[in-house]
């Protein structure tokens, strides 16, 4: 039942989801016939191929957090501010379950995007290195083992769903906070204000660092590009701040006034 | 099980300075149809969305359906009937909120659904927000019919909506709904519909309820009686107002009729005429006169 709604409230911004991988399947398919035609020398290559995964990751965590800013604007924040609040929050349900629902669904879309695009680029990058007659594996540990092209695919999925979800979460805490779509628009001004200020504190204090809004995945090693060290508990740290959003937009739904 | 469908204990509502409700004590029967009056702004509303779990009393208690308002708002909820904002999802046509609603509700009747989105001559298959005022309002009451509940509380259903149209609903929540037994709590300043519906009427102004009785005892025992000088007993609890113009003064009485007419005769006073009221009159005496020093009148 809360799904039709929730289908029903989020369709064209699914749509252009749908949309945004399908271009991607056309180019993924496109490039995988084109790269069939090129021959191939793989003793010219020398170097490795990690350091393509940087932009990959960062483009795709921008794409992904600027959907997951628009699918914030969809919820119980919306209905608060088309006076549908009293409607909805009379229904026999805890506030927190429709506030949950929307988050676990916006999560599950983004989580969805997020591995079909990932799979996409993975197949694709899979065929190169197959006609490369390379190993599907990059050296991207600080040893220098390989690491599997999935696990790394994985890792970058993961980077990506805790940007996005840091970005949908304080969004959608926004819009509770002002019981209005409109919140999309503070989300969006807390965010340029806090690398703005991010920006200025390095500028005056050039040891302090803010935290960066996505969590670096890759670092440079003499001149070898590695995984972050830490990696592991800077995520899970990440995804305890990714958490603390929805948790703080319970609190003020359940006492807010509607 | 308690007698009182609603029951609040003193709630109080306070918006900074401005006291939206002051110790209000409501006794809503269950079976009553109870209408709920006060002019704009009398803080009605305010008391309806406590009693939805929509605000927060600053101070005091609502009991509804014998359960305490805030701690247990889902068992509520899945009980009463709240139509407040007329406002559902936009987006949605009639036969989609049905959908979306039925899954909240064990009792939810389709058949009931059914049966008054035909009486009520709803257009089911277009988007709420392309609806007019009147099958707006028709929707809302139709999904909280729908529900089955127990409880039914609208807060202005007929505001708006044309003479047709709230005879229609008044006939449905009267035919289908009270005489099931169930309670009807509705807010309104449409004096003449609640005098058609409702068997008790409570007057709320400015954050005070002036009265809480039922209509019938209201018709038997509000009296307006027209006097010839000032002979008025001293100490006379009964009386609501008085006002006195050329040589006539003019009581309000609440009850006690006979009694005060019989003293104001000892007095030597000439009754030139001893009026009944009706719902319409006793509003205007209460809430229409600037002196707030009315006392809460509970007639049983």
């Amino acid at each position: 039942m809360y799904l039709l709604k929730q289908w029903r409230e989020s369709r064209i911004i699914s749509i252009l989801a749908i949309l945004g991988l399908a271009l991607l399947l056309a180019m993924a398919v496109k490039g995988w016939f084109a790269i069939d035609t090129v021959n191939f020398d793989n003793r010219n290559y020398h170097g490795d191929f990690g350091p393509a995964f940087v932009p990959l990751f960062y483009v795709e965590a921008v794409l992904v957090a600027f959907w997951g800013w628009l699918a914030a604007g969809i919820g119980t924040g919306k209905n608060l501010g088309e006076g549908s609040g009293s409607f909805l929050l009379t229904r026999p349900r805890r506030r927190a379950w429709f506030l949950w629902n929307d988050w676990g669904y916006a999560m599950a879309q983004i989580a969805a995007i997020i591995v079909l695009a990932n799979l996409m680029i993975g197949l694709l990058l899979a065929h190169i290195l197959h006609l490369m007659r390379l190993p599907t594996a990059v050296p991207l540990t600080e040893t220098g083992d390989p690491v599997s092209l999935a696990v790394i695919l994985v890792v970058i999925s993961i980077g990506v769903l805790l940007f996005a979800g840091l970005i949908y979460g304080l969004t959608y805490f926004s819009t509770i906070i002002l019981q209005r779509t409109s919140g999309v628009m503070l989300g969006a001004g807390i965010i340029v204000a806090y690398l703005i200020f991010g920006g200025l504190i390095h500028h005056y204090y050039s040891t302090v660092h803010l935290p960066n809004l996505i969590v670096g995945l890759f670092q440079v090693e003499s001149h070898h590009l590695t995984f972050a060290s830490h990696l592991a508990a800077k995520m899970i740290v990440r995804a305890a701040v990714v958490m603390a959003f929805p948790i703080a937009a319970q609190l003020i739904l359940d006492r807010s006034e509607i | 099980m308690s007698d009182l469908a609603i029951e609040t204990h003193a709630l109080t509502k306070h918006y900074g300075n401005l006291a939206a409700l002051e110790r209000v004590n409501l006794h809503i029967e269950r079976g009553s149809v109870y209408g709920f009056l006060g002019r704009n702004g009398a803080g009605k509303t305010t008391a309806i969305r406590i009693l939805a779990g929509l605000a927060r009393p600053t101070a005091g208690s609502a009991h509804i359906l014998g359960i305490e308002a805030g701690p247990d708002r889902i068992a509520i909820l899945q009980r009463t009937g709240f139509v407040i904002d007329k406002m559902l999802l936009p987006y949605m046509t009639g036969r989609e909120l049905l959908r979306f609603n039925r899954g909240f509700y064990p009792a939810w009747s389709d058949t009931q659904a059914k049966r008054y989105a035909d009486a009520l001559e709803i257009p089911m298959d277009r988007k709420f927000r392309k609806l007019s005022h009147g099958n707006k309002t028709k929707l809302c009451l139709l999904l909280a019919l729908a529900q089955n509940p127990e409880l039914l509380v609208l807060d202005e259903p007929t505001a708006g909506l044309d003479p047709v149209v709230t005879d229609q609903l008044l006939r449905i929540l009267v035919e289908d709904f009270a005489n099931d037994g169930r309670t009807i709590l509705m807010s309104s300043h449409h004096l003449s519909e609640v005098e058609k519906i409702a068997d008790w009427v409570g007057i709320l102004d400015h954050g005070h309820l002036l009265l809480e009785a039922r209509l019938d005892d209201i018709r038997d025992r509000y009296r307006r009686i027209r006097v010839a000088g000032e002979h008025a007993p001293a100490n006379s609890p009964e009386i609501l107002t008085t006002s006195a113009s050329e040589g006539v003064t003019e009581y309000v009485l609440c009850a006690g009729e006979e009694k005060f007419v019989a003293d104001l005769r000892n007095n030597g006073a000439t009754v030139l005429e001893v009026l009944p009221m009706n719902l319409s009159e006793i509003f205007l005496e209460l809430a229409g006169k600037e002196n707030r020093n009315v006392p809460v009148e509970t007639v049983a």
